[in-house]
């Protein structure tokens, strides 16, 4: 049974190499919900609200201060382009190596990569190094790699936001299909289009202040009244 | 309130994940490598002919001036040399072993041991290469007791034990404080001369055993006594276990303290 359960997460952001000001940014205060199997969660806030901050708390990049999350089931996150990516190594290259992160032998990684490399279109750029990729095709890759990793929980941060159009769909009927799957999915976007469409939960940030939980569409209107 | 991240899923298996991980890491470090001598056309033999040069110039201008025999120097300062330079990358690249894997410090839930294992395996890859000049002047000035010789290499499992426990340590503590990066590569740059790689304490005499305080004059002499002397240094491998197991707790106690914070420091 596949859960994803918040407690009074609060966490503070160290600021390096200032002198007279606050030592420490507030990032979340104390943000709590619980998603149960099934339950597509969309962050909504302005910039700087919490929205990446709260997503790594979640994927367990970063430990919050006080406060504790609980992960039933396994869990893979796409943050921004460019992390989790070895910029000098080829696309097939770097799916082998998050499937080798995620625990995999030389023979199933060689194997599980096949599909991932022919669903990113990428083709013959595929065995080239991802540092002479252009944005738009970095981010075709790590959502590629993200969502055909078998994970029940998935964590994603602003990954529409490039892409062509074709691609574009493509990614959004992959959505359709996790949604599909019953997994639980956090997604940080500023495309409220694409939120209404793909998860049935909001959550409203503001200043790292959880402002609302509930349905989707309730949140997105709180988010716009402000 | 203590907080933590559960993964229900993952708790059957007993490995440390660190070491479930083996592939991983050896593929960065693999990548790594190949970076390094990436459209270069002798690659890696790069190696050999900065290493052996080194050696040979070395012996050529110091051996003479060194009131020991050619084949002792020659011996001496390539066995030393050796050790020296694998003791060297760990310490200057320790500094920056968490700095660099930012990227994937920031990205994924993976237990950092990772990238010190990462960056003691590409060291270890270039002290068995560059070993193999070692071994060629080996064979011209062969050691005394080939016996005694072979008890060198359980040095080379204490060095990389030792190369893990102070990346660990200089990683944590240089994220978190810069200036100790540079601090370290000048501090190891000084220990180059203060260490007997170029010199022989015994031609210092009376101000020789000053060597003695050093502890990377100990690190050496594990590896170096028994090819050159036939001797097993029985002190100094006690010093150096000391060292180790000294190490590795305050590498411990530093890193479990700090581990949440290295996220923010990277």
């Amino acid at each position: 049974m596949t859960r994803l359960l918040a407690h009074d997460v609060s966490l503070n952001y160290p600021l390096f190499g200032r002198r007279q000001d606050a030592d420490q940014q507030l990032a979340l205060d104390r943000v709590s919900f619980e998603l149960a199997e099934g339950d597509k969660l969309g962050l909504v806030g302005a910039n700087g609200a919490g929205k990446t901050t709260l997503l790594r708390v979640l994927a367990g990049v970063v430990k919050p201060d006080s406060g504790w999350v609980e992960a039933y089931g396994s869990v893979q996150s796409l943050m921004e382009t460019g992390l989790g990516i070895n910029g000098d190594a080829t696309g097939w290259e770097n799916i082998r190596l998050r499937l080798l992160a995620a625990g995999h032998d030389w023979e199933t990684a060689r194997r599980l990569a096949e599909p991932i490399g022919v669903y990113s279109e990428l083709e013959e750029y595929l065995d080239r190094p991802v540092e002479t990729y252009s944005r738009g095709m970095q981010l075709r890759l790590s959502f590629s790699i993200a969502t055909s990793l078998d994970a029940d929980i998935l964590i994603m941060d602003e990954w529409i936001g490039a892409g062509d159009a074709a691609f574009r769909q493509k990614a959004t009927q992959r959505m359709q299909e996790l949604v599909d799957n019953a997994g639980i999915v956090v997604l940080a976007s500023h495309n409220n289009r694409l939120l209404e469409q793909v998860c049935n939960k909001g959550l409203y940030l503001e200043a790292g202040q959880m402002r609302y939980f509930g349905d989707i569409k309730d949140a997105i209107r709180c988010y716009g009244e402000n | 309130m203590d907080a933590t991240v559960t993964d229900a899923g993952r708790q059957s298996d007993r490995l440390p994940r660190v070491i479930q991980l083996w592939r991983f890491w050896l593929t960065l470090a693999w990548h790594d490598w190949r970076r390094r001598f990436r459209r270069s056309l002798l690659g890696a033999a790069w190696l050999f002919v900065s290493f052996g040069l080194f050696i040979a110039v070395k012996i050529l201008i110091f051996g003479v001036l060194s009131a020991e025999s050619m084949a002792f120097f020659s011996v001496w300062l390539s066995t030393g040399f050796l050790i020296w330079t694998f003791v060297q990358s760990n310490l200057v690249e320790g500094c920056n072993v968490f700095i660099s894997s930012s990227r994937w410090i920031k990205a994924a839930d993976l237990p950092y041991g990772i990238y010190v294992l990462q960056s003691v395996t590409r060291s270890l890859i270039q002290l068995l290469l560059s070993g193999l000049v070692v071994l060629i002047v080996l064979f011209l000035f062969p050691p005394p007791d080939i016996w005694m010789a072979l008890t060198s290499l359980l040095a080379l499992p204490v060095l990389v034990v030792n190369g893990i426990w102070s990346q660990i340590l200089l990683g944590t503590i240089c994220a978190r404080f810069r200036d100790v990066i540079h601090l370290t590569q000048t501090v190891t740059r000084l220990l180059f001369f203060l260490t007997p790689i170029l010199w022989v304490p015994e031609s210092f005499g009376e101000y020789g055993r000053y060597a003695d305080y050093n502890p990377f004059t100990h690190v050496l002499a594990i590896f170096r006594d028994p090819l050159i002397y036939g001797t097993f240094p029985v002190d100094s491998w006690l010093i150096v276990l000391a060292i180790t197991v000294g190490g590795i707790a305050l590498s411990a106690f530093t890193f479990t303290r700090n581990k949440h914070r290295i996220f923010y420091w990277v």
